[in-house]
């Protein structure tokens, strides 16, 4: 007979401001998903089921159980506080319905008031709380008024049957807590699941009162035998060596109990060590991936910096011009420019030395000075044009125009025609300039190309960055509070590899010495205990008496047997059911298909190992991974049981951080187990959808097995005392 | 589904080497003429039930047993 959860309903509970009908979640039989982001009331949620189940809830900031009464202020709504005046009052509660079987619905509210004394909200002493009485109503499934129940044992019955207690542990699933639900380390941890699978506790019992009976039909018998023949000296001797066999095998029984013990010890040690030597192994995992990241980030880095230092070289470099950007034009004005300088230029050397040597371009002597062609036709026709008088050869006149044709040049050295020649400037400018002009229809290309390098770089430090601080992420998120700092990987490991060590030789002890010494011991106490019996049939007492002690003897070794054979029945079911919940949790990982095996330990306790392919133990696999094993188990004892107790399975991220293909196997699984299961989950979660799920969130809301699946959300940014949870229902 | 009190009875009683021994059958199980062993073993777990203890329970094995 299952239990439903049909709504949960919150009033002024952390961030679920309001009153209860703002803060209801109707649920269904079938799988209930609530998605929510960080801080959204994920584990707030959880934490109404603790409240209601255990008066506690979960103090998200030292992972701590409270109880509700220490818990006070942190449990209110903010929003609620602030907007209680002083002398005022507001209440803070939780209400779950649900329904059992087919006749009868149930309510179950428990809550407090707390009402405000002074300005400080957030200050325990500005409220007094008053804790209200556990509030439990029932009505019959046809009606719909509800009517109070009065009585404090009746109310608790019906708290106890929407999950028993035996089995909340395996219904009430919280994040890490997983790993302590079924604690291999410790012989009771599976017992335990065993005791509330089956009658084993009734067959100790009956085992206990036969070995007591057996021992008191014996002396009965022994008191007879006395009684009618003080001088059988066969019986008596039988009796003595059937004591010392019983002394010397409590003896053993002894020596076992404590190798037992030591063995127990190293397993838990082990056991302690496993999440441990898993995390500095994935640690060490981890630490070897990082290392390569890290130094291809450094040299990245390195190669962006070394990259920004060339952007300025570009602009000056040859090779790229940056600088010659948008002189295209500038090219052809120079080019102009120079033209008609030079083209000047040579126009003014060309005067220049006109003016210098008139006589080499001029045969008319400019005014006031006859030019040598001149002078060379009045020498000739000895006659001076200038004056226009004779001047015949031997004259002064004569010699004058020779004198005058003869003129030495003027010794001054050559003037400058222009006042600053920068054809050598220019020229310098242009032979400089041209390999930045012929670049000039390659610079955009080459500066697209390097603000493409620029990008390319920034983005693989981006990624390689991201990359790293995932791992980093991943690696911290394994490292368990309180654990991983004190203790070296390398010391973990050799604690480790101490314990199997140790482990091997107390069962080595107990398997090779004790036990079978122990057998030994019972095989002659077996005959002792058959020679008695054939003496007594010899002895003259009543029937009855020996015949009480065969039967009770023989019940005796019945009994033993048949609570064994209900243990190991239970264990191999369990085994069975595990293995099918197994290969379903990891089927959308890549994990080669191994099967899980239980072991029973001399002990009693049992091992719980994970044998590969071909049948060795996996040690030390990932956390996810153990975790994934665990949960297997969990829901073993959930199906492996005759459906007599079924209840809810209430899950606040069981899977974070595993992976997606954890996420999907736990959802397909659990649909076949439970029958109803209310998952509060984070991985579903995204932000930048319109319906905030992702991919898988959308594939499950289709999935007919998911019956409601609601988002909720939180505003961003918002001021602590304006933080308050809604919720959109999907499904 | 097997009444727990009887599958425990069967349980033990039905162990090979006590079956074989008392040659015990589903008919031994029931009717006005048990076997001791059957008898002794429902006792037993009777007066478990009924909250006795061993030391009230004895006497009535004895009784079976007529000592």
């Amino acid at each position: 007979m299952a239990s439903i959860i049909n709504s949960i309903s919150f009033k002024n509970f952390f961030n679920y401001y309001g009153d209860f009908e703002d803060n209801t979640y109707k649920l269904e039989e079938g799988i209930n998903i609530i998605v929510a982001d960080n801080g959204a009331g994920k584990s707030k949620f959880f934490n109404a089921f603790l409240w209601l189940f255990y008066d506690q809830i979960l103090d998200s900031d030292t992972k701590q159980k409270i109880n509700i009464k220490n818990a006070g202020v942190k449990i209110i709504s903010d929003k609620a506080k602030n907007e209680t005046a002083v002398n005022d009052y507001l209440t803070c509660g939780v209400c779950v319905e649900y329904t059992s079987g087919t006749r009868y619905k149930y309510q179950i509210i428990k809550s407090f008031t707390a009402t405000r004394l002074d300005e400080n909200i957030t200050d325990e002493n500005s409220w007094q709380f008053v804790m209200n009485e556990l509030e439990v109503n029932r009505t019959e499934l046809v009606l719909h008024k509800y009517k109070p129940v009065y009585d404090e044992n009746e109310k608790k019955k019906i708290i106890d049957k929407l999950i028993m207690p035996a089995f909340r542990q395996y219904s009430f699933l919280q994040g890490e807590e997983v790993d302590d639900i079924i604690d291999f380390s410790k012989k009771e941890s599976i017992e335990k699941a065993v005791e509330n699978l089956t009658d084993i506790k009734k067959y100790e019992q009956i085992h206990k009162l036969l070995e007591e009976f057996k021992e008191k039909a014996f002396k009965d018998v022994q008191k007879q035998i006395k009684a009618n023949d003080s001088q059988n000296e066969r019986f008596n001797n039988a009796v003595e060596e059937k004591e010392k066999i019983e002394q010397a095998l409590e003896q053993e029984q002894l020596k076992l109990k404590q190798f037992n013990e030591t063995l127990a010890n190293a397993e838990a040690e082990k056991n302690e060590l496993d999440k441990l030597y898993a995390n500095a192994e994935k640690r060490k995992e981890f630490d070897d991936k990082l290392k390569p990241l890290r130094k291809r980030l450094r040299e990245k880095q390195e190669e962006f910096e070394t990259f920004l230092d060339r952007i300025n070289n570009r602009f000056f470099d040859g090779n790229f011009a940056w600088i010659a950007l948008g002189f295209e034009q500038e090219v052809e004005k120079f080019r102009e420019l120079n033209d008609e300088f030079i083209e000047k230029r040579y126009e003014k050397k060309a005067l220049k030395n006109v003016e210098e040597n008139p006589n080499e371009y001029f045969h008319f002597l400019p005014e006031n000075s006859p030019d040598s062609v001149s002078l060379q036709n009045m020498i000739d026709d000895e006659h001076c044009y200038v004056c226009n008088r004779e001047a015949k050869e031997g004259t002064p006149e004569y010699k004058n125009l020779v004198k005058l044709k003869n003129r030495t040049k003027d010794k001054q050295s050559e003037k400058p025609f222009v006042k600053n020649d920068l054809k050598n400037f220019f020229g310098d400018l242009q032979i400089n300039a041209q390999p930045f002009y012929n670049k000039l229809d390659g610079i955009k290309d080459s500066i697209i190309k390097t603000k493409e390098k620029e990008v390319e770089l920034k983005d693989s430090i981006e990624r390689l960055k991201k990359r790293i601080k995932s791992l980093e992420d991943d690696r911290n998120s394994i490292m368990i509070a309180g654990h991983d700092q004190d203790q070296s990987a390398k010391d973990v490991i050799s604690s480790y590899n101490g314990a199997v060590r140790r482990i091997s030789s107390a069962e080595n002890k107990i398997n090779d010495i004790i036990i079978p010494k122990i057998n030994q011991l019972k095989k002659d106490l077996k005959l002792i205990n058959e020679e008695v019996k054939s003496l007594n049939k010899s002895n003259n007492i009543p029937d009855g008496y020996n015949e009480n002690y065969e039967v009770l003897s023989d019940l005796e070794e019945a009994a033993s047997k048949a609570k064994d054979k209900v243990f190991d029945g239970m264990i191999n079911l369990l085994e069975e059911h595990a293995n099918i919940h197994f290969k379903n949790l990891i089927k959308n990982n890549d994990l080669s298909g191994g099967i899980l095996k239980f072991e029973k330990n001399p002990n009693g306790s049992i091992n719980f190992n994970y044998l590969d392919s071909k049948g060795n133990s996996v040690y030390g696999s990932s956390e996810g991974f153990q975790r994934m094993k665990k949960f297997s188990v969990v829901m073993a004892i959930i199906s492996a049981n005759n459906a007599e107790y079924n209840y809810p399975l209430l899950a606040d991220a069981p899977i974070s951080a595993f992976g997606e293909g954890f996420t999907e196997g736990f959802f397909e699984a659990i649909g076949d187990v439970f029958p109803q299961s209310i998952v509060l989950v984070k991985e579903l979660y995204k932000q930048e959808d319109d319906m905030k799920i992702n991919e898988l969130g959308k594939r499950l809301l289709k999935d007919e097995r998911v019956k409601t699946m609601y988002v909720n959300h939180v505003p961003e940014n918002a001021e602590q005392i304006e933080l308050v949870t809604t919720k959109t229902k999907l499904k | 589904m097997l009444n727990k009190r009887t599958k425990i009875i069967k349980d033990i009683l039905f162990e090979p080497e006590i079956q074989k021994k008392y040659k015990l059958t589903e008919d031994d199980l029931s009717g006005m003429h048990r076997k001791k062993i059957v008898d002794v073993l429902e006792t037993i777990i009777n007066e478990n039930d009924n909250g006795r203890t061993a030391r009230q329970i004895y006497p009535t094995i004895k009784n079976i047993h007529k000592i």
